[in-house]
C-alpha cells in the first residue's frame, strides 16, 4: 500500500466511515508504517473539527447522578508503561464489530475487552524466538501437551512470551504458526477455591473463544483445544469449575498475551 | 504541529498564549487519577456538546442516552489513555463520542429507521437531496462556513458520512457512484478542510 492508498482510508478513518474490511487494513498498514501517524492526527482533528458542527442538547436530568454512582464502584484501566507495548496493542473499540442490543450487556462486553487490551498493554512481556532443539525420545510416554510443547520448541518458527500472574508465579506461552498449536505452562499460578479453574481463551477480534481448562497445581502443561490463528490474543480467567458453560468468559482475565 | 490559531469553540476562548488551553485535558488527567470531582466538573462542561453529537448521528433519545452513558464511562476508564502531546481533551471525547455513536447506528438500525433518520425517504419526494437535508441540521458557523468551501460531492461525501453516519459503501449507494469514487472525495474533502482550517500536516 502506498501513501496515496493510505490517505483514502486514513480519510475514511476519521470520519468513521470504513468498513470492516478497510478499518482492518488502515490498522494493519498504520502498524506497518508509523510515520503516516501525522496524517492520521491531522485528520482527527479535521474531524474533531466537523464534531463542533453539531447543537448541543442537555442530556436528561437524571443520567448525570447514575454516571457518578457507576463510577464510584468502577476500576480503571491502568496506564500503559511502555509506550511500544501499547502501539502494538490492537484498539479495543475497534474490535467492536457487533455491540449487543443491550447497553448494559454492551458496557459489560466491553469492560471485558478492555481489561483483556489493558493487560497486554502493560504486562511486561519478553518475547523470545525459540531455536530449541526437539526431544523425540520416549515420546510415547510423555503426555500429549508435553509433546506438543517439544514439537512446538523444535519448529523453526517457535515463539515463547512470558507473563506475570499478578498475585505471583509465571505463565510461558509457548507457539508455532506453522504447527499451529499453543501450548501454555505454569509456575506457581496462584491457587485457586476448590470450585473454580483456570481457563484458556483465543481472543479473536472481540470475540472469545474458549480454548481448555487447568488447574492451579505447581507446574502445568496445557495444549489449547481449537485452532489457533496468529494474532489471537491467549487470555486466561478464573471460571467455575469444568469451564464457563455457556462458552463465555465471566470474570476478566487475569492473564492475556498476543501472538503478533 | 497543528496550528489552529485563536479560535472559538462553543464561546470558549482558547487563550492565544497557550496557558492551560485545553481544560477537558487537564480535567482528564485527573481522572485518570481517579479524581471523581474531575469527573463531575467534565460531565457539566461537556455532556450537552457530546449529546447533541450522538444524537444527531443517531436521532433515537433513548439509544443516544445510552451511548451517553456507554461514553462518560468509558472516559471514566480509559482516561488514562489520553495523550496530552497527541491533542486537545475535548477533541479526544468528541471522536470517541462520534465512534460510539457510528458503532450503534451499524449494529441497531435498521434501514427503515435509517431512511427517516436523514431524510432519504423524503428525498424521492422533494427537491432535496439527503445531503442537503443533513447539511440544513448543521449548526455552528464555522463548520457551515468551511463546509461551503468545498466542491459539493465533496461536501456531500462527507456530510453524509460524518453526520449521517453512514459507512462510505452506503454512502456509495445512496449517491449512485462507485466506491472509489466516494473514497477519494472523502479523502479530497478532508484535504481541503484542513487546509481552509490551516492545519499544517
Amino acid at each position: 500500500m502506498n501513501e496515496n492508498e493510505f490517505a483514502e482510508l486514513s480519510a475514511g478513518h476519521a470520519l468513521d466511515a470504513l468498513s470492516v474490511e478497510d478499518e482492518q487494513a488502515y490498522q494493519q498498514a498504520l502498524a506497518a508504517h508509523p510515520e503516516w501517524a501525522e496524517l492520521v492526527d491531522a485528520d482527527a482533528h479535521v474531524a474533531g473539527f466537523l464534531a463542533e458542527g453539531t447543537g448541543e442538547e442537555a442530556p436528561p436530568i437524571d443520567v448525570r447522578a447514575r454516571l457518578l454512582a457507576q463510577i464510584n464502584a468502577m476500576p480503571q484501566r491502568m496506564p500503559a508503561p511502555v509506550d511500544s507495548a501499547a502501539e502494538t496493542a490492537p484498539e479495543p473499540e475497534l474490535a467492536l464489530a457487533g455491540p449487543p442490543t443491550e447497553a448494559v450487556q454492551s458496557v459489560q462486553r466491553r469492560n471485558w475487552t478492555r481489561g483483556l487490551f489493558a493487560l497486554v498493554a502493560s504486562a511486561a512481556l519478553l518475547v523470545g524466538i525459540g531455536w530449541g532443539v526437539g526431544s523425540l525420545v520416549e515420546q510415547a510416554r510423555t503426555p500429549i501437551s508435553v509433546q506438543a510443547l517439544e514439537q512446538i520448541q523444535a519448529a523453526p518458527d517457535a515463539q515463547t512470551v512470558t507473563g506475570q500472574f499478578a498475585e505471583g508465579g509465571e505463565a510461558v506461552l509457548h507457539w508455532s504458526a506453522e504447527l499451529g498449536k499453543v501450548v501454555l505452562t505454569t509456575d506457581e499460578a496462584p491457587k485457586l477455591a476448590d470450585d473454580r479453574t483456570y481457563e484458556l481463551w483465543f481472543v479473536r477480534g472481540d470475540k472469545p473463544i474458549p480454548a481448555g481448562t487447568f488447574d492451579d497445581s505447581g507446574e502445568v502443561t496445557a495444549l489449547l483445544d481449537g485452532s489457533f490463528q496468529p494474532g489471537d490474543v491467549v487470555a486466561v480467567t478464573v471460571e467455575q469449575a469444568g469451564g464457563s458453560p455457556d462458552g463465555q468468559p465471566t470474570t476478566t482475565p487475569i492473564i492475556a498475551i498476543p501472538t503478533a | 504541529m497543528a496550528c489552529w490559531g485563536a479560535m472559538v469553540i462553543d464561546g470558549e476562548e482558547v487563550p492565544e498564549d497557550g496557558q492551560s488551553a485545553d481544560h477537558a485535558g487537564e480535567l482528564l488527567l485527573r481522572i485518570a487519577d481517579g479524581d471523581q470531582v474531575a469527573f463531575a466538573e467534565l460531565y457539566d462542561m461537556l455532556s450537552s456538546r457530546v449529546f447533541g453529537l450522538i444524537k444527531r448521528v443517531l436521532v433515537d433519545p433513548s439509544q443516544s442516552e445510552e451511548v451517553l452513558q456507554e461514553v462518560f464511562l468509558e472516559i471514566w476508564q480509559s482516561a488514562s489513555g489520553f495523550a496530552p502531546k497527541k491533542g486537545q481533551g475535548r477533541s479526544w471525547i468528541l471522536t470517541m463520542a462520534h465512534r460510539r455513536a457510528v458503532d450503534r447506528v451499524r449494529a441497531s438500525q435498521s434501514s427503515a429507521d435509517r431512511d427517516v433518520r436523514v431524510g432519504v425517504r423524503d428525498a424521492y419526494t422533494q427537491q432535496e437531496g439527503i445531503a442537503e437535508q443533513v447539511e440544513l441540521k448543521i449548526e455552528g458557523r464555522r463548520v457551515v462556513r468551511a463546509l461551503r468551501t468545498l466542491p459539493d460531492a465533496q461536501r456531500e461525501a462527507l456530510t453524509l458520512a460524518y453526520f449521517g453516519g453512514y459507512s462510505q459503501s452506503e454512502v456509495a449507494a445512496l449517491l449512485g457512484a462507485p466506491l472509489g469514487t466516494i473514497k477519494t472525495r472523502m479523502r479530497d474533502g478532508l484535504n481541503r478542510l484542513r487546509q481552509e482550517m490551516g492545519v499544517a500536516l
